[in-house]
């Protein structure tokens, strides 16, 4: 009996150092070896995009990724990622050693640019005519005489306007607004002309980009700026006249919150807020891209009819998105294929990409943003008040850029990606803290962060 | 002797398996986590190592000390008010009256729910026209700013109570079924009142249950992210910064800083290992 119970716990030990030394080996294999690539085997790229409010543009974009996969007999996999989750998603890859071999409509660009990470696409840029590239799109992608993207759109933001409010409040000369002290002036003319109806919808939620860019106007606007080259040096928020600037950018914001122009809940918004907020009928405007016109059409014609675009005196490029290649890629002349059959075809990616749109994309060559143009004075985009090709002239500042700088960097894309900025808005526009001591406070968190990217 | 060594070798060769896995998936990133908080890396470049550098600058910086305030009054006050809910309903729920077994499962639905759920939820409960203000104004109250700077810590402290409650309840109301019934005949006796009977039989005996859902629960309040995350993201400012979001923050957003996060946690390091420490003892006594 004891003997029989003797060989069970033998057997029972056995099997379970047997498991143990599979356990170890199993782990060490996938740790340690990598398999060997077959020589014959198909070649694939791993592809993520930033999913977009227009769907049409993911449409078009899979269209062509799949044709080029297709007339190359290469295997394509796409993964769509949240506007929120890619930037996160992307860094995790990097870190992980194992990020996708391109992006589209992407970002963030410069901390892997800066990093050396991505592959100089300077040929590819070449061969889609440089010249017919808009420089301010062209600088957003260089570093170092290189270039390391491709951006695939102007984003210009346009203040959409409830055009029958206007009217009951008799404030058509007022568009479009001739300086930035105007958009307070309006929010104060069209406020509750219609009962329940605020004049503007003023982001100032923590976790929203749209707090971000939305103050950018009015600090950019009134001559701000926050660097001017990657260095502590560089910083300039809190210089004169800079420092003025800012202040003056706060104390808008601040008439408008504290007067009660904008809806009361404006210091909780994200992203979408203002879009639903105008698309919903509680305020009569709203600076965005045209995606919340692009909505309108699709979910609410009759306030489509009855909405005006008009560019402020400043337009923010929001179009950080863009493509990229991971010098990690196994295949980097497959990779830089596809990026330039994307664009290769100008007039297909007007159409599918831009106009599909409804101009919420605005396209990075000048010579379909000139088709656009003749389109539009032959009355083809009745809701835009001003020529889109004027939004390019006025677009003055890049949402991640650093400015006057004009250029993204590290620095600019993690204040803005970390939402430190809206800190700084919501601590000086909300909270009503001491201008001074909010601007010193975030001088000094600016000089930090860029003494530890680049060094001194 | 020669036996009890053998007895020992038999156990260990019992949870080899285990221990190989734990070894693998727990220690190892540990030690990785450790070594890493020692170095300065740039997202996809390479450590160099930094000595105390991140230690530092964590302990010099306000931000640092305010998560930390925020952690533990985000995670004691809801914990405290969780463990009195969860009592009451236990009590209540413990007497026996008609509706009882259907009470006593619709009060679990709120823990039955994802935390992602709920505070996807509570976003449309908090919302300037959503349901609470509905109510209040239905009330003839003005309407509340739930989430803005002074009084989002309030409704995160909210939010986790409705969640969390309910694991206290059933926790407690296991704990109240345990304890044997003629004690309380004897009390009756005795001429004991109810409140007497609830303080030298109900307290005492549910002491140890009290301690070890007080203590897991506030290990995992502590550790919540989903639920602020996703409703406040840490803001407006840093009004409901704590230790997780923050960490998450200087890894993926406001620094992209591994080394500094993984310093971080470091730091925060012997609070969970206090309570996890305390746990244990506790579930073993």
């Amino acid at each position: 009996m004891s003997e029989q119970k003797g060989k069970q716990k033998s057997r029972v030990i056995l099997a379970v150092a047997i498991i143990a030394l599979l356990a170890v080996v199993g782990l060490a294999v996938l740790f340690f070896v990598k398999p060997a690539p077959t020589p014959a085997e198909k070649p694939k790229l791993v592809i993520w995009g930033r999913a977009t409010f227009v769907p049409p543009q993911m449409y078009w974009v899979e269209k062509k990724v799949r044709e080029w996969a297709a007339k190359n007999n290469v295997d394509v996999e796409i993964t769509w990622l949240a506007v929120a989750d890619i930037g996160k998603k992307l860094i995790a890859a990097v870190e992980a050693g194992n990020p996708p071999d391109i992006v589209i409509n992407g970002h963030p660009v410069a901390i892997f640019a800066e990093r050396g990470l991505l592959l100089p696409i300077d040929d590819i840029v070449k061969n889609l005519n440089e010249s017919d590239i808009y420089e301010v799109k062209l600088k957003q992608c260089s570093w170092e005489g290189h270039y390391y993207c491709i951006p695939t759109m102007f984003e210009a933001t346009w203040l959409h306007v409830r055009w029958d409010i206007v009217e009951k409040a008799g404030a058509q000369d007022l568009f479009p607004l001739k300086t930035l002290d105007d958009l307070y002036v309006a929010a104060k003319k069209l406020h509750m002309v219609e009962p329940g109806v605020y004049g503007i919808g003023l982001p100032l939620g923590l976790n929203g980009y749209d707090t971000w860019w939305t103050f950018q106007h009015f600090w950019g606007g009134y001559g701000g700026g926050m660097l001017t080259s990657r260095s502590v040096n560089g910083v300039i928020m809190d210089k004169e006249p800079y420092r003025s600037a800012l202040k003056r950018a706060f104390e808008i914001e601040r008439k408008i919150w504290t007067e009660g122009l904008t809806p009361p809940d404006s210091d909780q918004w994200v992203d979408v807020s203002n879009n639903k907020a105008y698309i919903e009928g509680k305020i009569a405007m709203a600076i965005n891209p045209a995606s919340i016109y692009y909505a309108l059409m699709t979910q609410n014609p009759k306030l489509a009819a009855v909405t005006k675009l008009f560019l402020l005196p400043v337009s923010v490029d929001c179009g950080d998105e863009s493509v990229f290649i991971f010098k990690t890629t196994k295949y980097p002349e497959l990779a830089k294929d596809l990026v330039y059959y994307l664009f290769a075809d100008k007039d297909d990616y007007r159409r599918g990409f831009v106009e599909a749109s409804a101009l919420y994309a605005l396209p990075i060559f000048k010579s379909q943003m000139a088709v656009i143009s003749r389109d539009w004075k032959a009355g083809k985009y009745l809701a835009f008040g001003e020529d889109p090709a004027k939004a390019i002239e006025k677009v003055k500042f890049m949402e991640t850029a650093a400015f006057p700088l004009g250029e993204r960097t590290t620095v600019s894309e993690t204040f803005r990606e970390g939402f430190i900025w809206n800190e700084m808005i919501q601590r000086a526009v909300v909270k009503g803290e001491n201008y001074d001591t909010v601007i010193d406070f975030y001088a000094q968190k600016l000089r930090e962060e860029v003494k530890r990217v680049y060094g001194g | 002797m020669k036996r009890r060594l053998k007895d020992s070798m038999y156990r260990w060769f019992y949870v080899l398996p285990t221990v190989v896995l734990v070894f693998f998936i727990f220690i190892v990133p540990i030690i990785y986590e450790v070594w890493l908080s020692f170095q300065a890396k740039p997202v996809g470049g390479e450590p160099v190592f930094a000595g105390l550098y991140n230690y530092q600058r964590l302990l010099s910086s306000e931000t640092f000390y305010k998560t930390v305030a925020n952690t533990i009054i985000y995670s004691f006050s809801s914990v405290f008010v969780k463990a009195l809910i969860g009592l009451g309903a236990a009590l209540l729920l413990n007497e026996k009256f008609w509706g009882r077994g259907f009470l006593r499962g619709f009060s679990i639905l709120p823990w039955a729910f994802p935390s992602f759920v709920c505070a996807v939820l509570f976003w449309f409960n908090y919302d300037y026209r959503g349901t609470f203000n509905t109510l209040l104004k239905a009330l003839g109250l003005q309407p509340v700013h739930w989430l803005s700077y002074n009084n989002a810590m309030l409704s995160v402290v909210i939010l986790n109570i409705w969640h969390g409650w309910p694991f206290f309840f059933m926790g407690y109301l296991a704990g109240l079924q345990a304890i044997p019934v003629d004690l309380y005949e004897a009390a009756d006796i005795d001429g004991a009142t109810a409140l007497q009977k609830f303080r030298h039989i109900t307290l005492p005996m549910l002491k140890p249950v009290i301690l070890t859902v007080v203590l897991l629960s506030l290990m995992w309040t502590m550790g919540e992210f989903t639920q602020i995350y996703m409703t406040t993201g840490g803001g407006p400012i840093d009004a409901t910064l704590t230790i997780p979001i923050q960490t998450y923050k200087i890894a993926f957003q406001t620094e992209v800083n591994m080394p500094l996060a993984a310093a971080y946690s470091i730091l925060v390091l012997p609070i969970y290992l206090a309570l996890i420490y305390f746990t244990l003892r506790q579930m073993g006594e």
